[in-house]
């Protein structure tokens, strides 16, 4: 099927777009707060090819200290901490209601308490009464065991429909405080995300039937629109992910370190397989740590002679090819800033000749959105006592991905693992494993 | 078999591994293979390696794989004790960093799945009674020796079955006919005579060891070439008649190409005419040659007076140990080849051919021409016609000198005027110049001179000696009444150096 | 050291520090417990730091840590309030209440869960540990070297579940172990109850100090990135674009900084580095059947970038041995860690894939560790590796 694919990055009142897949790479640029406008732009940009997807990365659009909303609080676990749990600024902004519940699950899925239903309604109670529209409910050991929060979010929507749950173990990974978090702000941006979302469908789908919306996630993955109207914690810090993307697609590897210059200083990250490297204990929003997966991505400030030396010093180290990137646009929409174009070659000037200097003809974080594909991440734990076991279990864990990345939209049979990595648990009983999975494929609608 | 007065016998690690226990094992690292083994020390403390002597197979007991680590531990004090070689258990996560390590410290390892006492067991019987085990060895080589049909495949046997020795088969002249030459060089070694077709000495077995073998040792490895020599004798006469047939086949299937194409290009004078209607009979197909599309013909001769006949089955096998897939068919006063191809161009052949030549262990030099690009048989006819003329040439520059047709020009005129009576003429001409005490080299000087248009710097250059050389030698050529520079004396003068050369040579 | 506190300011501090002395494997994940240690102090003030000459000999005090998983007490996080049933249970048994708590060890997260109860408690913290390091076995400290009894064990789960164990050093702790398991992946220990005199001979003084001044040069070393992260946290202006902040920033000058900031942890804690370069092999190691700790042996090998070598490190929780080219170079009761040249972070190998770019440095243990008793309690040969310490070479 012929077509092309459009990235628009939002931002700062701007909309950036690229068109990828129909020859050279066209750029455009408009203002973005008026729909027409956007969809004029998106028309002006395809000029009559057929456009199969268009992905948003919507990042700057659901920044939680502006687009969050408060949210109710609530913590599973056998005993209720004593103070706040959580010291973080935005997170006691947003989390208007704390409470917590007696409940919660082992790593491994074993009860440690009776959940104390009477206890979650009370709180959704208080929560409703006091004009929250959402509830983040975090239960410790859900990831060995999600039938609390399950069983809770049940009683919570029968008793008070118009109340949304967010569940922590949709949304991250170990790490009861870094989970509640990322579960916090996902709800508080559970209303922002349903009228981002709903606005980039219906633009996307004023460019014809065919053409599908999709969204950049932080991993470099993307997501359904379905997917981030759910879980928008998923589209946080997507900006940086989708240029490192677009940055390695330019560069023609699927592996490397990648450079990218904006005026301040360079960014520098890792590409494998086409995707981006992710952690999860990175600081987030507010400097908040959450336990999803986003691209780890370390910032060199400094001259250009200085952020040059380092970042050749970076690759001299690293057995994958170096990309440089411009990775800041101009402020009237060119697609490079000037002060960015400076710092990357002076950047390229240092590399050995295999590396690659990138100059995008149009925003590189909107190349990167273009060429997205769908993507998955688990966090698990599991006990195994023989490597074969351990094997027989992780294999199920990768399936289990597999069939995440299918539910994204790959196209059929182009699945794969990308990493997948069992690390043995310190201090459990010998056996226990902490399994991460990663694992992406093509989109659907690719060439 | 333990022999009063002799040193103590050691068998080598890699005799361990090719007749010896650890044939078994998997080779992790084959490092330093040619250490000899003193004793054997299994090994369930890894302290006990600082007790072992030098040459010592270390072997880990079971007890001791408790990582890549303990592997690793070992080996370093096995190294530093100069162990010749470690024998593990299979462990976990033993790997490439491990194996790294002792390829480092140039010591062998060697994995075993399953019980190392036992291995240590094996190793420590090897190890007592060396002699059984190269028993095995020679009893494994005469089985081989069996299973190969020519003197190539014998030597191999040889070179890949017996630990540390290289062998050779060896000429009386002392070209090497099937091995590696270096065995022929070596300090330590054995021989034996391998006898021909008619019963004599027709070549020599060279086995070269390693280093001073002891004295069982060299009495296996001769024992081995004893072996050998019957295999040997036998292939060498069929090699020698499946050579004759097959450059008597070859002669008649040109012979024949070329008078469907047109005149016989070679003269006829050595043909016996009784064989003329059998050879007619194959055809070149038969035998695998391309006969269409455009070829380079190629001529080999020696500037030694030969026969064919003698030298042919020598000059054939060096030209199929190099080349295997292009024919050499004895022609005339040498041999015959061609490249064929859609791209083929002069200098190309010219230049591989230069290669080949340098390659071939021929017993004679050899040097060649190469003719032009032609098509067909006529053309090939032609082509070969030109090789030879410029093979003529190139016999005065000694081995492996490569000339083409056009690269040499009218020159080749004059390299083909070597016949009787010119010769006869040439030496009345010159009989003042070859009286001289060093007439032939004054004769050749000639000609370079000559060929060089008097340019006695390149003439120096061509004959690989200083211009001051030529310049004297110059002067003594005109001493005895000759003067290279009169124009009306140039040409045959020029005659008769070139048919006296090829004597002279 | 008079009049010293640890305040809600020195978190950050103490958690690098914390992560430094983890010895690589047990320091994953912990940033949770410094919010948890921010939050209690910001409740409680400040906790005072003393050294143990400063109290009264007879001041009754006990040894404060946690066994057991870091990444269930990270999943599981303790409530706060488990340092009263401790206190509670050891006063009822000894008839008097604890007058100072001192650290099990100073290192990892019971860096901070000493701070915390003496925070809870209202207690002063002496300024000395039991490990110098962190040891997989809470009978491996030299309290127990000094002849000073682990029991009576007081533990309590993060279900407050509470428990006291009278017995021998040995079973004591297996049998909280298996406690433990059972109880969420951790629990907190009250122990080695004795009076602030004996701590003389027993402990390992200026650890907690020691673990502040390391996590103060690690910070220093990774401060353009905490301090971005801090403006971006308090002012709320819009985060750059690309690059998040906090991200452990990388001071761009001439030389490599991991060199600089290896120089400085070496003139801070005596330490010597093994080698650097690149993680060739990273696996499972075999399995010690019968082993008395928890947690699955790994092995990994560093290629040394200098001198080519091959640095064979063996974890069991947390890093065991280091082998250059086969020869033992350093082993516990050593602290052997793992510097990230990329991020400048203490590392481990459960945190590392082949291909990172790490150096080794080797911190000598307190001297006492160096004993023969010391040595059969925390060298190579307690981890059931049958190898002499590097030190007892040529005894």
């Amino acid at each position: 099927m012929a077509g092309a694919r459009i990235g628009v990055r939002l931002g700062a009142g701007q909309a950036r777009a690229a068109l990828v897949g129909a020859g050279d790479i066209r750029h455009a640029a408009c203002g973005s707060g008026d729909d027409r406008t956007l969809s004029r732009m998106l028309r002006g940009l395809a000029e009559g090819t057929p456009v199969r997807s268009v992905t948003w990365d919507v990042s700057a659009e659901l920044d939680p200290a502006t687009a969050g909303s408060p949210v109710a609080s609530l913590r599973v676990m056998p005993r209720p901490p004593v103070g706040s749990g959580h010291p973080s600024p935005l997170l006691l902004a947003l989390a208007g209601h704390r409470a917590a519940v007696v409940g919660g699950h082992d790593l491994f899925g074993v009860e440690l308490a009776t959940l104390d239903i009477y206890e979650v309604l009370r709180t959704a109670a208080a929560a409703r009464a006091e004009g929250m529209s959402a509830l983040a409910l975090t239960a410790t050991g859900a990831l060995g065991c999600p039938d609390h929060e399950l069983a809770a979010a049940e009683l919570v929507r029968e008793a008070f429909p118009q109340l949304r749950v967010s569940l922590s173990h949709q949304v991250g990974g170990l790490g009861l405080l870094e989970r509640e978090a990322a579960t916090v702000i996902n709800a508080a941006l559970l209303s922002r995300a349903e009228q981002v979302v709903e606005r980039c469908v219906v633009i996307s789908g004023r460019l014809g039937g065919s053409t599908s919306a999709w969204f950049v996630a932080g991993d470099g993955g993307r997501i359904s629109a379905e997917r981030l109207r759910l879980l928008p914690v998923l589209g946080l810090s997507a900006t940086g992910a989708a240029a490192l993307t677009g940055a390695a697609r330019l560069a023609g590897v699927d592996d490397a370190v990648v450079g990218l210059a904006g005026p301040d200083g360079l960014a520098v990250g890792h590409v494998r397989d086409g995707l981006p490297d992710v952690a999860t204990d990175r600081p987030g929003p507010g400097g908040v740590r959450m336990a999803v997966p986003q691209a780890s991505l370390t910032p060199i400030r400094g001259s250009h002679t200085a952020t040059a030396s380092a970042f050749a010093l970076l690759a001299e180290h690293d057995q994958h090819t170096a990309v440089i990137a411009v990775a800041d646009t101009g402020p009237d929409g060119d697609p490079r800033d000037g002060d960015a174009t400076d710092r990357a070659r002076a950047a390229a000037a240092r590399l050995p000749s295999a590396s690659v200097l990138v100059e995008p003809s149009a925003e590189l974080a909107a190349i990167g959105a273009a060429g997205t594909e769908p993507s998955a991440w688990l966090d698990t734990v599991l006990y195994a006592e023989t490597s074969e076991v351990l094997a027989r279990k992780q294999a199920a864990a990768e399936q289990r991905a597999l069939t995440l990345v299918a539910e994204s939209g790959a196209r059929l049979g182009s699945e794969r693992v990308v990493s997948s990595r069992a690390m043995s648990l310190s201090f459990l009983r010998s056996g226990s494993y902490r399994l991460v999975v990663r694992a992406g494929g093509r989109a659907e609608d690719d060439a | 078999m333990k022999r009063a007065g002799r040193p103590a016998e050691q068998l080598t690690v890699d005799e361990l591994v090719r007749y010896g226990p650890l044939g078994h094992a998997q080779m992790l690292v084959g490092e330093n293979l040619a250490r000899p083994v003193s004793r054997v020390a299994l090994i369930s403390d890894l302290d006990q390696v600082r007790h072992c002597g030098p040459g010592t197979a270390v072997v880990l007991s079971g007890g001791l794989a408790q990582g890549a680590w303990a592997v690793e531990s070992a080996l370093r004090l096995a190294w530093e004790r100069s162990a010749a070689c470690l024998v593990s258990p299979a462990v976990v996560g033993l790997d490439q960093a491990t194996a790294q390590l002792a390829r480092r410290m140039r010591l062998p390892v060697f994995v075993v799945n399953g019980d190392t006492a036992a291995c240590a067991l094996d190793l420590a019987a090897a190890i007592a009674s060396p002699e059984a085990a190269r028993a095995r060895l020679a009893a494994r080589c005469a089985e081989l020796f069996a299973e190969r049909s020519n003197a190539r495949g014998i030597v191999g046997v040889i070179n890949s079955e017996v630990p540390g020795v290289t062998a050779a088969l060896v000429a009386p002249d002392g070209h090497v006919l099937a091995g590696q030459a270096s065995a022929d060089r070596a300090e330590h070694r054995v021989q034996v005579d391998v006898p021909g077709p008619d019963g004599r000495r027709w070549a020599e077995l060279v086995a070269a060891t390693a280093g001073p073998s002891s004295p069982t040792w060299a009495e296996t490895v001769l024992l081995i070439l004893r072996l050998a020599r019957g295999p040997l004798a036998a292939s060498v006469a069929r090699e020698r008649v499946d050579a004759v047939h097959d450059a008597e086949r070859g002669r008649a299937a040109l012979r024949a190409l070329f008078a469907s194409a047109g005149r016989d290009p070679a003269p006829t004078a050595q043909e016996e005419p009784g064989t003329r209607d059998r050879e007619r009979t194959v055809p070149g197909e038969a035998l695998g040659w391309r006969v269409g599309g455009r070829h380079v013909a190629v001529f080999l001769r020696s500037s030694t007076p030969l026969d064919t006949a003698a030298t042919g089955p020598g000059v054939i096998s060096a030209w199929q140990e190099v080349i295997d897939d292009l024919p050499l068919v004895p022609w005339d006063a040498g041999w015959a080849s061609w490249w064929t191809g859609e791209e083929i161009e002069v200098e190309q052949v010219a230049s591989a051919l230069r290669r080949h030549l340098a390659r071939m262990r021929s017993p004679i030099p050899l040097s060649a021409g190469v003719g032009r690009v032609a098509e067909g048989a006529e053309g090939l006819r032609e082509s070969l016609s030109q090789a030879m003329l410029a093979a003529g040439v190139t016999v005065r520059d000694g081995h492996g000198t490569v000339r083409s047709f056009d690269e040499l020009g009218f020159r080749v005129l004059l390299a083909s005027l070597s016949q009787t009576e010119l010769v006869g003429s040439a030496r009345m001409v010159l009989a003042d110049l070859l009286s001289a005490p060093d007439g032939p080299v004054l004769v050749t000087t000639l000609a370079a001179l000559l060929d060089c248009a008097n340019s006695t710097s390149q003439a120096a250059a061509r004959l690989g000696v200083h211009r001051n050389t030529v310049l004297g030698r110059v002067e003594r050529i005109r001493a005895r009444g000759i003067d290279p520079d009169r124009p009306d004396q140039r040409l045959a003068l020029h005659l008769a150096c070139y048919a006296l050369l090829p004597e002279l040579s | 050291m008079t009049g010293r506190s640890i305040t809600v300011a020195d978190v950050p501090a103490l958690l690098a520090g914390a992560e430094f002395f983890s010895a690589s494997a047990a320091g994953e994940g912990i940033e949770f417990a410094g919010f948890w240690l921010e939050d209690i102090l910001a409740r409680t003030g400040p906790v005072e730091l003393v050294t143990a000459g400063e109290l009264d000999p007879g001041t009754p005090c006990a040894a404060v840590g946690a066994m057991g998983s870091t990444v269930a007490m990270a999943e599981l996080p303790p409530s706060g309030e488990e340092p009263v049933a401790l206190a509670r249970s050891l006063a009822g048994r000894f008839g008097a209440p604890l007058g100072a708590i001192m650290p099990l060890n100073a290192a990892s997260v019971n860096a901070l869960h000493p701070v915390a109860a003496a925070a809870v408690l209202g207690l002063p913290l002496i300024d000395c540990d039991g490990m110098g390091r962190v040891f997989p076995l809470i009978h491996q400290t030299t309290y127990e070297l000094a002849g000073l009894s682990l029991s009576p064990l007081a533990v309590v789960s993060a279900g407050n579940d509470s428990l006291l164990l009278d017995t021998g050093s040995a079973r004591a702790e297996r049998i909280a172990r298996s406690i433990a398991q059972a109880a969420g992946g951790w629990l907190l220990c009250g122990m080695y109850p004795t009076q602030v005199g004996r701590l003389h001979e027993a402990a390992i003084h200026g650890s907690v100090s020691r673990t502040l001044e390391v996590g103060r040069l690690l910070r220093e070393h990774t401060s353009d990135g905490r301090t971005a992260r801090e403006s971006a946290g308090g002012g709320g202006s819009a985060p750059p674009r690309y690059g998040r902040p906090g991200d452990g920033g990388w001071p761009a000058s001439g030389t490599a900084p991991h060199e600089r900031l290896l120089r400085d942890l070496a003139a801070a804690t005596g330490a010597t580095v093994l080698g650097g370069g690149r993680v060739v092999e990273l696996g499972p190691s075999v399995r010690q059947a019968g082993t008395v700790y928890p947690g699955n042996p790994m092995s990994m090998v560093v290629h040394d970038h200098d001198s080519g070598r091959l640095i064979r490190l063996e974890a069991h929780n947390e890093l065991v041995l280091a082998l250059a080219d086969g020869a033992l170079t350093a082993a516990v009761p050593d602290l052997l860690c793992l510097l990230d040249r990329g991020t400048l972070r203490m590392t481990g190998p459960e945190r590392l894939t082949v291909g990172d770019q790490v150096d080794v440095l080797c911190v000598p243990a307190a001297p006492v560790w160096h004993t023969v008793h010391g040595l059969g309690l925390g060298g190579p040969g307690a981890f059931g590796f049958p190898l002499r310490h590097p030190r007892q070479e040529g005894r």
